[in-house]
């Protein structure tokens, strides 16, 4: 026994410390594949851990990660008692109601004091992308607004709400001196408003609305990414609640395609039977725009839609429809007239999952007769 | 055995300890250093290894002569006759055999594999610092590491605070 113990002895004295003898880029290494929250942790191991998680790129933030279980066990209660499936009183389901919002403020809060904090210490960070996954409880817009001016290196941004609940979320970006450049937004219901973000060059944004005060908000944004769906709600939804949801959507579409132009890329991926047959065109003038990928289209589209976006923007060099075969799709007509006049810069249409039928024809006649560059159909 | 000397060009790996190892030029190149060493001609003899003694270097030749096959040229014959997926899974076992060392060695081993640039034993070394670190308490991964807390009380207060996402 005594001799098991004097070599373990022994042996712990030769091992000592020996990850930390190991060079700063190594253990650099070893930080960045872990997740944020250990990362950061390894900080208070030793003063030869002090700084490394600051030089650490990447910062991940979930509010899951935080959220305790007891937070978990009240929601499923909760959920179960609006949903009937246990018996409750009104006073029960206001009382579970209220005690997980607590824990949803609480975490929110110490989200926030941590990006705080973290970004405010007087040290150098290094940290050129930081993500966020959010709750939706209000938080006080000045929160983001503040972590991104703390951080003026900061370069990629992605705020993503929480996959726990799906509701309301309201975020105010206004950072003059940042240096942000890439803005990723996910979120059904999450809402951004853009007021100055002057290095922005590429959006994307999964089911999040954007608000873009106004053009000189985002005075480089190139490269623009919108993905919505609309009929998928919970197993389909109610068509009413479907339509006003769309119309809503348009109607920000509307406020965003005038802001963002200087976009010259665009990607516009909108699934769901509903949202190809809008009752308006959503699309104002994009006179920038170069190339335009229109992803996950229905077959039975209107070809309309793309003869439209054809004419709002003017210098459009390259056109990519992608159609996909999955849905059951609707066959109403889109409403509005297209005239045919002339179109000077599109150079290359490519259809993708192209079937011959009536309207696919249609549209690759109308871009052929329209277009007076067109030097390239694809039909794949 | 007559094949693989004849058809294949062998390359004399020197530990500072003075031992020597003969290898295929292929099991080498595994290597990113001794790859450009071979490629900018600086290997026409013996390569030194400097700072990886005998039971280090032959620990990574061994690494490297059972990952040769897959990712090489010569790799197309044995997959050929093996299904991928079921090569792919041997490794993985192969792998977490051979990793079952001392700490010492393995901390050894990520320093050669640095400085070799040998992704793949890289990877495989540090995960199992990584697996050790996640999930375990301060303390725990403190005495893991025979690391001790040398902060001042108010010194390590600063940087929890600092780091307070991690402590939440």
């Amino acid at each position: 026994m005594a001799r098991t113990d004097a070599f373990q002895r022994r042996r712990l004295c030769a091992d000592e410390d020996r990850l930390g003898a190991l060079p700063d880029d190594l253990l650099l290494d070893i930080l960045r594949r872990l997740d944020t929250r250990t990362a950061l942790g390894a900080a208070a191991l030793s003063r030869r851990w002090t700084s490394l998680p600051r030089e650490v790129p990447v910062l991940d933030l979930k509010v899951s990660d935080i959220l305790p279980p007891r937070y978990h066990r009240c929601f499923r209660l909760r959920e179960d008692a609006r949903d009937s499936k246990i018996s409750s009183t009104l006073s029960d389901r206001r009382l579970l109601e209220a005690i997980t919002a607590r824990y949803e403020r609480r975490a929110m809060q110490s989200m926030v004091c941590s990006v705080k904090s973290l970004l405010a210490s007087p040290a150098r960070r290094r940290v050129e992308r930081l993500s966020l996954e959010v709750l939706s409880v209000p938080t006080p817009a000045a929160a983001y607004e503040e972590a991104v001016a703390a951080c003026p290196q900061l370069q990629v941004l992605h705020i993503l709400s929480c996959e726990i609940k799906i509701s309301a979320c309201m975020v105010v970006l206004d950072a003059p001196k940042s240096e942000i450049r890439e803005l990723v937004l996910g979120g059904k219901l999450m809402s951004v408003e853009i007021r100055s973000l002057p290095k922005l060059e590429s959006l994307a944004s999964q089911e999040a609305t954007v608000l873009l005060c106004s053009a000189a908000a985002t005075p480089c944004l190139a490269h623009v990414s919108l993905a919505f769906s609309v009929g998928r709600l919970e197993g389909g939804g109610l068509p009413g609640l479907n339509r006003s949801y769309r119309d809503f959507l348009i109607q920000r579409l509307v406020q965003f395609f005038q802001g963002a132009i200087t976009m010259k890329d665009l990607v516009l991926r909108f699934t769901g039977p509903e949202m190809w047959i809008m009752p308006k065109n959503p699309f104002s003038a994009m006179s920038n725009l170069r190339r335009l990928l229109v992803a996950d289209v229905p077959s039975s589209w209107d070809a309309s839609w793309p003869c439209l976006l054809i004419e709002a923007a003017p210098l459009l060099e390259s056109l990519y429809v992608h159609v996909s075969h999955r849905e059951d799709e609707p066959r109403q007509e889109v409403p509005g007239e297209t005239s045919a006049s002339r179109h000077r810069h599109l150079k290359e249409l490519v259809v993708i999952g192209f079937q011959r039928t009536e309207r696919q024809m249609h549209l690759v006649r109308f871009a052929v007769e329209v277009s007076m560059a067109l030097r390239r159909v694809a039909l794949l | 055995m007559a094949t693989r000397e004849a058809g294949k060009k062998m390359i004399m790996l020197k530990s500072p300890d003075g031992m020597e190892f003969e290898v295929e030029e292929a099991v080498a190149m595994e290597s990113q250093t001794i790859r450009k060493m071979i490629e900018d001609d600086c290997a026409d003899t013996a390569i030194l290894i400097p700072n990886i003694n005998s039971k280090i270097l032959s620990r990574v030749i061994e690494y490297c002569n059972k990952h040769v096959p897959t990712t090489g040229a010569t790799g197309a014959a044995a997959s050929d006759t093996v299904a991928p997926a079921a090569l792919a899974e041997d490794l993985k076992i192969w792998d977490a055999e051979f990793i079952k060392v001392n700490r010492a060695t393995r901390f050894d081993l990520i320093q050669a594999a640095s400085y070799l640039n040998i992704k793949g034993l890289l990877d495989l070394t540090s995960q199992t610092t990584i697996d050790t670190i996640s999930d375990n308490s301060l303390e725990e991964i403190r005495s893991f590491l025979s690391t001790k807390n040398d902060y001042l009380p108010e010194e390590e207060q600063t940087i929890r605070r600092e780091n307070q996402w991690a402590f939440q």
